[in-house]
Formats: structure tokens, C-alpha cells, sequence
């Protein structure tokens, strides 16, 4: 990653907010981070530190009250192009078969949807939704939609795909096969990942590196570099060095 | 199968209440002209059937006209509300304040404007029927998932795109509900035009028969006015889970568990 240049870089980012009951919320203080081109970067802490805020910064959702986010070097005000999203719940619109799903971004941008046809096919096959194209998203089951859903995050290659805690309502095992799906998706799209996630084992399995968000007010009190070889398998799961990362990420989060 | 099954039980409800109905004259020694048991409504049916149907025709196609009218005008109204809050605060109020009105007291105003004849039902049942349709319609469109504006807005929809692409389609199934309830009243409308400002009609067929204290064409064309409402209401309702299937996802799981 020598010389790569920054995708984001997020300056005395900091994020106050008037709560329902009039209260003022600190929900992240003096985030500074850079994010580079190709990583993937998983976000992680206790419930509540603002993961979430973090990432709707990131996607131009929300405007910090202090700081600034810089996006491929400009300051946002807004979602900018380029940026892919995944949310816990998969959100697609149920009237709309599975194909039409992943082709929304498309229309949205007055795309012609002829054109990515064949890029959602490919999209599907990857991530081995290959036939279910016709099929009504609510007859899917829940880790299915989910791969539609990234699906339809990467069908206009977006430079950032921002993950917030996708596979949070799954099953475990459902789980641990669509890491597998979007280590696949990273190598082949060499684009930016950013993944908000509770789950140590998650992060520890797919990211280049993992910083550690502190309870609310958020704030970056680690980082750290997990130099796991790529491509992982199931099995490094269960091996010693990883197992390692996970129980310091713990301690961290624990302190 | 489970469709045959559907209708063959409503059919049975239907029946039953007519055995029941027979049963209560029989039993009671209810006199002609104050309740005919069934077997001499259908008599009168059948002795009649040429009239009745003429009638029947005339009633059904000005509450088909009233509800075509009614929805495109309470979808429209729908729309317009559910898109701009100053249309909804200008509007929803007035309407809703004017849905309380007894409609068939505008049929007088109605005669005085186009005459009798067709006119004043046909407006009547439109009065009654926009109603359901517009509020149905906005219920869909203003209860959008906050998540979905969101998975929206970052990938930079504009809100009329959000309307269209969400709004609308999550509409459908509110407004094919609404259109029971408006066929309802498109019905309800012109059986109380006919009764009041018109020359022809079930509804006119029903004042005459108890002018003249004919009660078996009465009740006839009572069990008509009934039997069109069923089935009115049966084809609305499977119109409904045909055109948004994904509406009644629940069901259908539940169903099948």
C-alpha cells in the first residue's frame, strides 16, 4: 500500500446532535483517519459508539457539526457519486424482482439500464445468485437478499462500498459464506471497502486493517494492521494467529 | 382448489341465510306484506326477470361509472396530497370535514343542476367513493420506510424520484384496497340517487314496489342489490392479491406453514 493515495481523510471529525428529549448527544469527538484507495477498513466497538453516525458521514448522509470529511479530495456536502451502500437490512423493494433490484441504482442515475444487463448478470453469478434473476426479492431468503443487495451496491462500480453491519441479521453460517462472497467481491472490484461491524470475527476475517471506536462519544483509540495472508479461508479462522487478533481487538474494545 | 374453496363458502353463507330467512316466515306465519319469504322473492324474480334485469343493468353501470370516476379522482387527490405537505395541509382537512356530510343531501342540488336522470347518482357515488380511495392512497405514500429514503438518498434520488420509484409502487396495494371500500360506495350512491332522482334503477324499483306495498319485488330487488355486492366485493379482493402479490407475503407463509 506504499504511495497509495487516500480515498478519505476524515480531519477533527466530531458529531453533536439535539436528542429527541432536548438533550445534546456527543456521538463521535476528534475522529482523524484516512481511509486509502483498495483497502478494506472495518470499523468496530460496543453498541451505541456511533459506528453508524461514522458511516452515514462517510456516505455524505449526515455533515459533521465539527471537521471535515474529505471524499477522492473534496469536502463533502452530501452523498457524492461513487459510493456503494449496504445496510443491515437488505431494503429491497419488494414489488421489484431480483434483477430490477440490483438495476435501481441505474435508473436512478437516467442510466441506460440496457447497458448493465450484462454487469448484473455477472454481478449475480458472483455472488451465486445466477437464475434468480426473475424471482419476486421477497421470495428470497434472508442471505440471499442480502447478495442482491450487494449486488446492487457494485452495479455502478462505485469507488467505496460502505458496509453497515450487512450480515448482522443473518445465521452464522450464512454469515461466514458471504464473507467469503465479499473477500471475492473486494478482489475481483479492487475497490475501497468500509465495513462498520460489532462481530471481532468478522472484522478480523476481512479487513486490511481495524480501528477501534471508543463508547459514546466515539472516538479512534486503535488501529491495527491484521497481516493475515489473502485470500482467507474458513479454516484461518480457527488458527492461532487469528484467533490472536480477535482476543486483542477484545481486550481493546474491553480496556 | 383453495379459490374453489372460497367462493363454494361463500356461496354457503349465502345460502344459509336464505334457509334461515325462509324458516323465521314459515315458522312466524310472517304475513306477505311485511316480510315474503324467499321461495316468493324468487318467484318474483322469476315472473319479473326481463324488468329486473333491465334495472339491474342500469344500476350497475352507473356504479361502475361512479367508481371509475371516483378512484381516478381520489388517486389523483391521493397523489397530490401525499407528495406536497402544502396540499396536504390545505386539503386534508377540508376533505375530511367534507367526507362527513351525508351525501345524498347534495342529490337535490345535483337534480336542480342537471335534471333527473343518470347525473345526480352517478355524482353521488363519485362524492362517496373518492374518499377511501385518496386516503388509502396517501397512507401508502406517507408511511415510505425511513430506511428506504435513506438507501435512496445515497444514491443520490431526487424526491420525486423517491415518489416514484417507492412511493407509488408501495401505493398500489393501498389503493386496490381503498377500491372494496369505494365500490361500496359508488353503489350506496346511486341506489340512493335512484330512490330520490331518477326514473330507472334497482333504487327506483324498490321505491315503486313499496309504494305500492309489493313487497316480494321489494326484497327481490333488495337480494340483487345484495348478490351484486358480493360479488363486487369478491372480484376487488382478488384483484387485489393479483396485482401485489408481495403485499400479502405473510399470508401466503402462514398459509402454506
Amino acid at each position: 500500500m506504499v504511495g497509495a493515495e487516500d480515498l478519505y481523510q476524515l480531519r477533527d471529525v466530531g458529531l453533536r446532535y439535539r436528542g429527541a428529549d432536548g438533550q445534546v448527544v456527543e456521538a463521535l469527538r476528534r475522529i482523524d483517519c484516512n481511509v486509502r484507495r483498495g483497502e478494506f477498513i472495518a470499523f468496530i466497538g460496543p453498541s451505541g459508539c456511533g459506528k453508524t453516525t461514522l458511516l452515514k458521514l462517510l456516505s455524505g448522509l449526515l455533515a459533521p457539526s465539527r471537521g471535515e470529511v474529505r471524499f477522492a479530495g473534496r469536502a463533502l456536502d452530501g452523498p457524492p457519486e461513487g459510493i456503494g451502500m449496504a445496510f443491515q437490512d437488505p431494503l429491497l423493494l419488494p414489488w421489484r424482482n431480483v434483477i430490477d433490484n440490483v438495476l435501481l441504482p441505474i435508473e436512478v442515475l437516467r442510466l441506460p439500464r440496457s447497458k448493465f444487463f450484462a454487469k448484473a448478470h455477472e454481478l449475480l453469478a458472483v455472488v451465486g445468485l445466477a437464475g434468480f434473476e426473475r424471482k419476486a426479492s421477497w421470495q428470497l431468503s434472508g442471505g440471499m437478499r442480502q447478495r442482491a443487495s450487494l449486488c446492487r451496491a457494485l452495479i455502478n462500480d462505485p469507488q467505496v462500498l460502505l458496509l453497515d453491519e450487512p450480515f448482522g441479521a443473518l445465521d452464522a453460517f450464512t454469515r461466514e459464506e458471504l464473507w467469503l462472497v465479499l473477500q471475492d467481491l473486494h478482489r475481483r472490484t479492487r475497490g475501497t471497502m468500509i465495513l462498520i461491524t460489532h462481530q471481532l470475527h468478522e472484522a478480523v476475517f476481512l479487513a486490511d486493517r481495524v480501528a477501534v471506536l471508543s463508547r459514546r462519544p466515539g472516538q479512534l483509540v486503535h488501529e491495527v494492521e491484521i497481516d493475515l495472508p489473502k485470500p482467507r479461508t474458513r479454516d484461518l479462522a480457527y488458527s492461532a494467529r487469528f484467533i490472536a487478533h480477535v482476543d486483542a481487538l477484545r481486550r481493546m474494545i474491553d480496556h | 382448489m383453495k379459490k374453489l374453496t372460497y367462493l363454494f363458502e361463500s356461496v354457503a353463507g349465502l345460502v344459509i341465510a336464505f334457509v334461515l330467512w325462509e324458516a323465521v316466515v314459515r315458522i312466524f306465519g310472517v304475513p306477505k306484506f311485511i316480510l315474503p319469504a324467499p321461495s316468493a322473492v324468487f318467484a318474483v324474480m322469476a315472473d319479473k326477470a326481463g324488468l329486473l334485469l333491465h334495472h339491474t343493468a342500469v344500476t350497475l353501470g352507473g356504479t361502475l361509472a361512479s367508481l371509475v370516476i371516483g378512484a381516478l379522482v381520489g388517486l389523483l387527490i391521493g397523489l397530490l396530497i401525499g407528495y406536497s405537505p402544502t396540499a396536504s395541509r390545505l386539503l386534508f382537512p377540508l376533505l375530511g370535514g367534507f367526507h362527513a356530510l351525508p351525501m345524498s343531501a347534495f342529490i337535490p342540488i345535483f337534480t336542480v343542476w342537471f335534471g333527473l336522470g343518470a347525473m345526480p347518482k352517478v355524482l353521488a357515488g363519485v362524492l362517496i367513493a373518492f374518499f377511501p380511495v385518496a386516503v388509502n392512497v396517501v397512507t401508502g405514500l406517507r408511511t415510505i420506510e425511513p430506511e428506504f429514503w435513506e438507501m435512496m438518498r445515497a444514491l443520490r434520488a431526487s424526491k420525486i424520484q423517491v415518489f416514484v420509484k417507492v412511493g407509488v409502487p408501495r401505493a398500489v396495494p393501498y389503493f386496490f384496497a381503498s377500491l372494496k371500500v369505494a365500490a361500496a360506495g359508488a353503489f350506496i350512491g346511486n341506489v340512493v340517487g335512484e330512490m330520490l332522482a331518477s326514473g330507472a334503477g334497482l333504487g327506483y324499483v324498490l321505491l315503486l314496489a313499496t309504494g305500492t306495498l309489493e313487497m316480494p319485488l321489494a326484497f327481490a330487488a333488495l337480494t340483487i342489490l345484495l348478490v351484486l355486492g358480493i360479488v363486487m366485493f369478491l372480484a376487488f379482493d382478488a384483484l387485489e392479491r393479483r396485482v401485489a402479490p408481495w403485499a400479502y407475503r405473510g399470508e401466503e407463509r402462514t398459509t402454506a406453514a
